[in-house]
């Protein structure tokens, strides 16, 4: 078993195969070896490692995804996020970014990959408007800002 | 207050969300990107602007064969280059019948400058090369610091045919050799029938990164094919596909340095057809030394090495793999190569054949003959075959007019 002290000062006693999904953690244990000392999480909270560890269950026994993969491969399909991702994703937003930033610091790839294809899936088709409104993001371009950028790429509104 | 989540995400993972952002479709293996989506996240924020436009420039295919149009492409890379991950250099179709003078040199010098960033370069067709083309070429590449993969590959023109253009210099070991020394990072080498035999040649240091090589066609001696591999000890997938100026022996002598570390070995139209029995022995003590290697890729019509293989298959192999399209490949082709796999081989290795759909149609009563035989050969070794028709090329592989056959030992 492996203990994890997250940023909150919560910790969580999980079996080693579980926590070994992340990288990050993965690598510490074998620096470290056979110890009882708690693994320092600092950029995660509790609620955020809680649902990330339930990922983490969930997925323990998949196979590691195949090394020397050209990226351009493992670009799959948007839609292939599996039902039980989908139901495990479906979180309030603010939720949903701090587990892609919690997958990305724990470097737990497959997981990072379901986050954002979740996020690509709600920008795809939208205009810039109706992306600022769907994430309450702030325009900080200026109108000539905004007209360069489309006129240097016109060509990509047109195919 | 802590920051929102959505403002602590660093540019690389947006760039990652881009980059799954789902594309409009899927043809021949390319994916063609949403690249209005990506334009209109661009437009969003600052802060996803350098992102969506990383993938919006990530693959750019410049025609080096055209150079009006090659100079709006350039002029295209001032802007987008530095966000270029994938730069493809190659010929474009319409205009091969009227081709009279090569500029895929000045296109491609023009080119690299632009792309400071770039991952992986794809040069096809690098007509009317001289050794100072090369040489240049070759020069500006030092600077691409991040440069994993190069593919480097000769299309065959009919300007070329009716000797209307002069053929390129070809690429030698020599060439190799300065490549290992301006590049010695890449992970990733494909070269396409460019590369010949050098008068002399000499070892290849260590290339330290290198896992994958392919030598396509290309015509070299064993010697040569040995100097290449005798110090990659790194290299995990090889590919050999029609280079048959190599012999057995050659080919065995060459692959025992990379014995421990080799996975994938593809091997299609390496050897000349030969009737199952003929010596070609050369492979088959040799084989089981490769204690790594799980894939294995050849043309259904080469029996006689399945034979040879498969007698001591390594210990690993989990996938024999062949895609031979060439008309006639058809259930006896099958049936003849499946004849080779020995009962006993095991429970573990699965089969995977592609062959065109008109060689396998099942309508006249010849085929449901040779059908039959084709059955009756697989229940005697306790195959199962399973039989998928291609689909449409825009849906993915295996294109349109091609079938799949999977034939699972012990299922």
């Amino acid at each position: 078993m492996v203990t994890l002290t997250t940023s909150d000062n919560e910790t969580f006693t999980v079996d080693k195969k579980v926590a070994e999904k992340s990288v990050l953690i993965k690598n510490m244990l074998e620096d470290v070896g056979e110890s009882d000392q708690a693994i320092p999480l600092p950029n995660v909270t509790a609620s955020v490692l809680k649902k990330v560890l339930e990922w983490c269950e969930h997925h323990k026994d998949d196979p590691a995804p195949p090394e020397n993969e050209d990226k351009d491969d493992t670009r799959k399909r948007t839609t292939d996020i599996s039902e039980w991702d989908q139901k495990f994703i479906a979180v309030d937003q603010e939720m949903l970014f701090e587990i892609i930033l919690a997958a990305n610091y724990l470097d737990i790839k497959a997981l990072l990959d379901v986050g954002c294809k979740t996020v690509a899936n709600m920008i795809k088709g939208k205009s810039p408007e109706e992306i600022r409104k769907l994430f309450n993001i702030v325009n900080d371009f200026t109108p000539e800002e905004e007209a360069q950028i489309k006129k240097e790429n016109e060509w990509a509104e047109d195919r | 207050m802590p920051t929102s989540a959505l403002y602590r995400v660093p540019p690389e993972v947006w760039e990652h969300i881009f980059s799954l952002v789902e594309p409009l479709r899927r043809r021949h293996g390319w994916r063609i990107i949403d690249t209005a989506t990506l334009l209109r996240s661009a437009l969003v924020c600052k802060a996803w602007r350098l992102p969506a436009l990383r993938q919006l420039y990530h693959t750019i295919r410049v025609p080096n064969d055209c150079l009006p149009w090659a100079e709006v492409v350039t002029r295209g890379l001032t802007l987008g280059g530095p966000s270029v991950s994938n730069l493809i250099f190659e010929p474009a179709e319409w205009i091969w019948d009227n081709l009279t003078k090569p500029t895929t040199t000045r296109v491609i010098l023009d080119g690299i400058p632009l792309v400071p960033r770039v991952q992986r370069l794809s040069i096809h067709s690098p007509l009317g090369m001289d050794e100072a083309d090369f040489d240049a070429i070759l020069g500006c590449m030092s600077a691409l610091p991040r440069l994993k993969k190069i593919e480097w590959a000769r299309t065959f023109f009919p300007a070329q045919k009716s000797g209307e253009v002069d053929m390129d210099v070809l690429f030698r070991i020599e060439h190799i050799q300065r490549l290992r020394e301006i590049l010695p990072n890449l992970q990733n080498i494909w070269l396409g029938p460019i590369l010949s035999s050098s008068v002399t040649s000499t070892p290849i240091p260590q290339w330290m990164r290198l896992t994958s090589l392919a030598l396509e066609s290309v015509s070299i001696t064993n010697e040569e094919l040995y100097h290449i591999l005798c110090d990659q000890h790194r290299l995990r997938h090889l590919d050999l596909n029609y280079t048959d100026s190599l012999t057995q022996a050659g080919i065995v002598n060459a692959l025992k340095c990379v014995k421990k570390t080799l996975r994938s070995l593809r091997l299609a139209g390496t050897f000349k057809p030969r009737p199952v029995g003929t010596p070609t022995r050369a492979f088959q003590p040799v084989l089981r030394e490769f204690t790594a290697l799980r894939l294995l890729r050849t043309t259904l019509r080469a029996p006689a090495f399945s034979a040879a293989a498969l007698v001591h298959p390594p210990p690993i192999l989990r996938r024999w793999k062949a895609w031979d399209v060439m008309p006639g490949v058809g259930p006896d082709v099958v049936r003849r190569f499946i004849e080779t796999i020995p009962r006993d081989a095991g429970d573990r290795i699965e089969f995977v054949f592609t062959v065109r759909w008109e060689s396998w149609e099942t309508e006249t009563e010849e085929a449901r003959v040779r059908m039959a035989r084709l059955t009756q050969s697989c229940q005697a070794r306790g195959l199962s075959l399973l039989v998928e028709k291609g689909q449409s090329a825009a849906t993915g592989r295996p294109a349109e007019g091609e079938v799949a056959i999977r034939s699972f030992i012990g299922s």
